[in-house]
């Protein structure tokens, strides 16, 4: 019996130090190892355990109030009228503004006045930068992104992709603490790549590219002196540089990193809970929401998926 | 110590045989008794657990394309609307086309071109007959459904009742598999109707009218040729001259029943999930059915069932 309890107790702490080991940040490995992909999973696994405040039957509320922001394009048409609705519907914030940051287009224009947002033409938010010439639509996306505190009014703000739906009610901000959600899609080299630009020693062993992004706007600010300091340039020419190719670039994993290394307590990470769809598969959303909203967060209708993808 | 541990793998694998005889077609019994009942609870209690690889939370997709057959009457003309909905919002694989089945009709054929659907008149489709007497309208129907494989161009093609609709997200066929959904419902007699039209000895126990099927066209045609073969009669008058118990008649057990046990391989069982819906709350169905999506897949709101008929007032 003394020896199966020692056994027992050995076990517990193994698993406690196990759990601890895998949830901490480390330093950024070589290559994405099985090993590490593993621990992720586990990470993952956990963090769909945890009790999600944000976002839960309980309806969680909060006064703060915050701007939100969707980056659109006409290809966007479809969905960006469901992003909104959902948007107004679920978000348990207080909401000052929506704005719909987009390039010069009737159509668009037209979505922001039925839908009673502000619409604000991408050049307004564009930063100045050294050399623009060959400036891809996604680099310039997401540089929009983190410039976006320049037009927005109030101190907290939320980007949405525009072809996500929101599936349920949640909040951003409890406690002080900002949410940052995480998904399954871990690339080694956007996190090398914030490691460039930021010198940050550890890292999460999660991906922060999830489909929205809360921002604070005087932790943003920290982050682009930050950037300014380590590189003495202006930040926007930091990260608009040959060397950072425009597929490893993310604005969200640098944004995310930056805080949980500098405010850790002001940060909370819970698991992302987002589905994708094919992208003409939208017509169908009044039909799947119901279903959907029972286990995921936000429904994104990506134009990528076309294959065949069971379950 | 040894012997618990002997007895309770012994009693494990005896579970596991009676649970493998439970989902195994048996000899159809003279009446439903208990434990037939009980039998076939175990088959749905087992097919509960198991993940339903057509319907569930990781939102499965399928790129092979289908055609959705819908045969209708006036009655039916408001669900129509919604059924056509739900197949194109909730089907997820590439739909060819859907065609509407039906009498001729101004407002079903108002609701084809509105809907994008294609109008087949109901003459065109039924098979003929050498006993050219009139039929029943639900015996009509079924035959229709039988003969659906004359419209449409995809090998794979789903029937489902105008009735009838899906409040989830969900595929019906993959590479390699067609999804068979079963339900509750078990009714003996048309278990004999099919051992009378097929000649099978043995059957599974469960209820495969789903109000909805997907139907292979060649397997379709195979079960009309071992018809032929078995009465010596084209498919349609061996059906039609049978000795069918009144009301046993069903077009979906037939074909369930033919595919579950010549293409045993080709086919998965899942359970139906459908739940029968008053057509009182028909204007405000939508707050009614996100909320059944937790737990059904389609839902079917027959004409005659109303609140008041439900409940027996």
């Amino acid at each position: 019996m003394k020896r199966f309890l020692a056994l027992l107790s050995l076990l517990i702490s193994i698993t406690i130090l196990s759990v601890w080991l895998i949830t901490t940040p480390e330093e950024l490995p070589i290559e994405d190892t099985k090993w590490h992909i593993y621990k992720r999973k586990l990470f993952m696994k956990l963090l769909s355990f945890k009790r999600d405040r944000y976002s839960n039957n309980h309806v969680p509320l909060c006064q703060t109030k915050i701007d939100v922001v969707f980056l659109c394009i006409e290809k966007d048409l479809p969905t960006i009228r469901h992003a909104i609705d959902a948007a107004k519907g679920l978000i348990m914030h207080p909401i000052n503004k929506i704005y719909l940051i987009c390039p010069e287009s009737e159509k668009l224009r037209n979505v922001a006045l039925e839908k009673g947002c502000e619409f604000v033409e991408e050049t307004k938010v564009i930063p100045q930068l050294a050399r623009s010439n060959d400036l891809s639509g996604y680099l310039k996306q997401q540089l929009i992104k983190l410039n976006a505190d320049t037009v927005i009014t109030s101190d907290y703000y939320l980007v949405i992709d525009a072809d996500t739906v929101l599936l349920q009610t949640q909040i951003f901000l409890r406690e002080d603490k900002a949410v940052f959600n995480v998904c399954n899609k871990y690339v080694l080299d956007c996190k090398l790549m914030v490691e460039s630009v930021l010198k940050l020693e550890k890292y999460y062993n999660l991906d922060f590219n999830s489909q929205h992004m809360f921002f604070d706007k005087s932790k943003l600010k920290a982050m682009k002196n930050r950037l300014e300091k380590l590189h003495d340039k202006p930040w926007q020419d930091v990260l608009n540089t040959p060397e950072i190719s425009s597929q490893v670039f993310s604005e969200y994993e640098m944004y995310a990193n930056f805080v949980l290394t500098f405010f850790p307590n002001e940060a909370t990470i819970v698991h992302g809970k987002n589905s994708q769809m094919p992208a003409d598969r939208i017509s169908g959303i009044e039909w799947q929401r119901g279903f959907l909203s029972k286990e995921y967060k936000s429904l994104s209708f990506n134009h990528s998926i076309t294959t065949n993808r069971h379950s | 110590m040894k012997r618990i541990t002997q007895c309770a793998f012994a009693i494990l694998i005896c579970a596991m045989c009676f649970v493998y005889y439970a989902c195994h077609p048996t000899y159809l019994p003279k009446q439903d008794s208990k434990y037939q009942q009980f039998l076939r609870y175990i088959h749905y209690a087992y097919l509960k657990i198991k993940r339903d690889p057509f319907c569930n939370l990781h939102v499965p997709l399928s790129k092979m394309p289908i055609d959705v057959v819908i045969p209708v009457i006036e009655k039916d003309a408001e669900t129509l609307v919604l059924t056509i909905d739900s197949v194109r919002g909730n089907i997820l694989q590439p739909i060819s086309n859907i065609y509407l089945i039906a009498p001729e009709s101004i407002i079903l054929r108002k609701i084809a071109q509105e809907k994008n659907c294609v109008f087949v008149l109901e003459d065109t489709v039924l098979p003929t007959f050498s006993n050219n007497t009139n039929r029943k309208g639900w015996i009509k129907q079924q035959y229709l459904k039988l003969n659906a494989d004359k419209v449409g161009t995809c090998e794979h093609f789903l029937i489902i009742d105008a009735d009838t609709i899906l409040i989830r997200p969900q595929i019906f066929v993959t590479e390699n598999k067609e999804v068979l959904n079963i339900l509750h419902d078990y009714w003996l007699d048309r278990k004999q109707m099919v051992k009378i039209a097929l000649g099978f000895d043995k059957f599974h126990n469960v209820d495969f009218t789903s109000h909805h099927m997907l139907i292979c066209k060649t397997k379709l045609k195979a079960l009309k040729q071992h018809l032929q073969n078995l009465h010596g009669l084209p498919w349609q008058d061996a059906l039609d001259t049978l000795n069918i118990p009144e009301g046993g008649f069903s077009e979906y057990e037939l074909y369930g029943n033919f595919v579950a046990q010549c293409f045993e391989n080709e086919i998965e069982l899942v359970l139906g999930s459908n739940v029968l819906f008053p057509r009182n709350g028909l204007s405000s169905i939508s707050y009614a059915r996100e909320y059944l999506s937790c737990k059904y897949k389609s839902m079917t709101m027959h004409s005659f069932l109303t609140i008041e008929g439900m409940t027996g007032q």
